[in-house]
């Protein structure tokens, strides 16, 4: 999980600041990420982290501070170019193609396949791994995603992210809308990818319990700014509480936790 | 009293000749406001430039024919490219630089642009109409059923119906089409897949222009005449048969397209002679109808996503 030594991370986030007009979202937010390492955002509303993965991404541009990814400079990146560095996001809101057919949506995600992993072959291959992870998506392949339930839109856009071929994935709330089981069932299939394929994670969850339950790195935003960082399974609940809540004493109330 | 089934062959090829106008001007303006929210207003002066692209610049009535000349197969390739290549100049001198300006910046570039090659032609040929004798013999009627059909309308129906056939296949069965349908849905969330957004978007102008010279060149062959405004009201109607179809509904603004055609024939047959100049008015009052019951177009789906 740490640094092992020589290897260089890969993923480096240096004082980062990006504002929308007035609004500062992100403050000199600094972390790095290592290769097969599972890093969880968590933090209150409107702490940055949606705009921490578009940042990464691409999709908004930092006023100033540096990403690195795989040692290549993409500050100022197109997210395309981001995206051919074996690099996948998913955005908060969910973003399918409603007019496309679930495996359109999921051949969509090839764009930036390179080389032996762009053919038929390995795009097949990956695509019945993710049916299979996926049994809905498979029945309904040929259906339009605008036509299916929430939860099952939620698999496709992971789905998605899967059939990049990316090295490091990031996600925003993969558990929303999903049922607990199904849920498990991602973390599950992440987690395998991970540890076999040597995945990295970032995932943005609101609530820091799932961090806790799946151990990882967690690191807290709050109103822009990293206020806490470490192995979610050494840091104890209050010093969780006091850093989400922004209070030295136990909060009184938890508005700002709320949805 | 003439038979009736001749008569209703004849106001169907009739609608479809038009309407198949109207589809190719729809989609050509669809395709990009799909992949940029551009309405590009500059699309009419592309079916001009082409009609053009076969003269020799003068400002005599009887046009002497330039690329006309050439061999019509060959003649038809050069134009055809000519289209795609003057709408891919645009994207790559004009829109692509303004490209994250807002919509209303983008329109009042597209109409500078048409009006830049408006003016252009207006300088090389004046603007008096030309006549332009390419290709005689293609209104000779055929006859079918008993009806009299102009070769050139069964020509541009099956046109049509070939270029949209290619399309379709080109946009649903090949990678690049699922890439393109989808970043005319949602395309940043293309881009954040690795699509490539200029590659794209350059390809949706390619396409675009390529329809506006079809459409170029069959009203040359209908009309006989070269104008320099004579893609303009085509054009107004493709942009509102594409509203109606759904603003980036590739196939709602070809449905509409169809639709428009079919309205404007039937109003034509059906009004007395001396309502027959309101043709228009009624075509558009049914529109304003239309857009009030229905304003986000009778083929939008759901899921359309407004783009941030």
């Amino acid at each position: 999980m740490n640094p092992s030594g020589k290897n260089p991370p890969i993923l480096a986030i240096k004082n980062l600041v990006v504002r929308y007009g007035q609004l500062t979202a992100l403050r000199q937010v600094s972390f790095e990420v290592w290769r097969g390492e599972t890093v969880f955002i968590t933090g209150p509303n409107g702490a940055g982290k949606s705009t921490l993965l578009k940042a990464l991404a691409g999709a908004v541009r930092p006023a100033s501070g540096s990403i690195h990814l795989f040692g290549e400079n993409i500050t100022q990146a197109m997210p395309e170019a981001i995206a051919r560095l074996q690099f996948s996001m998913v955005p908060e809101g969910r973003h399918v193609f409603g007019g496309l057919t679930v495996r359109e949506n999921l051949l969509m995600a090839t764009a930036a396949r390179r080389g032996e992993s762009a053919r038929a072959a390995a795009i097949a291959a990956t695509l019945d791994q993710v049916y299979q992870l996926f049994p809905p998506l498979k029945q309904r392949a040929h259906t339009l995603a605008a036509s299916l339930s929430g939860g099952q839109q939620q698999m496709l856009v992971i789905g998605r992210a899967l059939m990049t071929d990316a090295r490091l994935i990031a996600i925003d709330e993969p558990s929303l809308g999903l049922a607990p089981k199904i849920t498990d069932e991602v973390y599950q299939a992440l987690f395998t990818l991970r540890d076999q394929a040597g995945l990295s994670l970032v995932i943005v969850e609101q609530s820091t319990t799932r961090a806790v339950m799946e151990g990882g790195r967690m690191i807290l935003l709050r109103s822009g700014e990293v206020v806490l960082s470490g192995a979610a399974r050494a840091l104890t609940e209050t010093v969780i509480e006091q850093a989400y809540f922004g209070t030295q004493d136990t909060p009184k109330t938890n508005e700002s936790g709320k949805k | 009293m003439t038979p009736i089934g001749p008569y209703i062959l004849q106001i169907l090829f009739d609608s479809l000749t038009l309407g198949s106008l109207y589809a190719m001007g729809a989609l050509g303006i669809a395709l990009i406001f799909g992949v940029m929210r551009l309405v590009n207003f500059a699309h009419g002066n592309f079916v001009a430039f082409c009609v053009f692209a076969l003269l020799v610049p003068s400002t005599e009535v009887t046009a002497r024919v330039f690329l006309g000349a050439l061999p019509t197969p060959l003649l038809i390739l050069v134009i055809l490219a000519i289209g795609a290549g003057l709408s891919m100049a645009s994207e790559i001198i004009v829109f692509r630089h303004i490209r994250q300006a807002n919509p209303v910046t983008m329109m009042i570039a597209s109409f500078a642009t048409g009006f830049t090659l408006q003016y252009i032609l207006l300088f090389l040929f004046s603007s008096r109409p030309k006549t332009v004798d390419l290709w005689a013999g293609i209104s000779t009627p055929v006859t079918i059923a008993g009806a009299h059909i102009p070769l050139l309308q069964l020509i541009t129906i099956g046109v049509t119906l070939v270029l949209l056939l290619s399309l379709t296949w080109l946009l649903r069965r090949t990678q690049f089409g699922i890439e393109m349908r989808g970043a005319a849905e949602d395309f940043m969330m293309a881009r954040l897949l690795g699509v490539r957004a200029n590659r794209i978007i350059l390809a949706a102008f390619a396409v675009s222009g390529f329809l506006a010279a079809s459409i170029g060149l069959i009203l040359v062959a209908q009309s006989g005449t070269a104008d320099i405004k004579m893609g303009l009201p085509i054009m107004l109607v493709a942009f509102v048969s594409t509203v109606i179809g759904g603003m980036g509904n590739l196939f709602g603004a070809v449905m509409a397209g169809f639709l428009v055609g079919l309205v404007t024939t039937l109003l034509q047959v059906t009004l007395p002679l001396e309502l027959r100049g309101f043709r228009d008015a009624l075509v558009y009052a049914a529109v304003i109808l239309m857009l009030l019951w229905r304003p986000q177009g009778l083929f939008a789906s759901a899921t359309a996503k407004e783009r941030v």
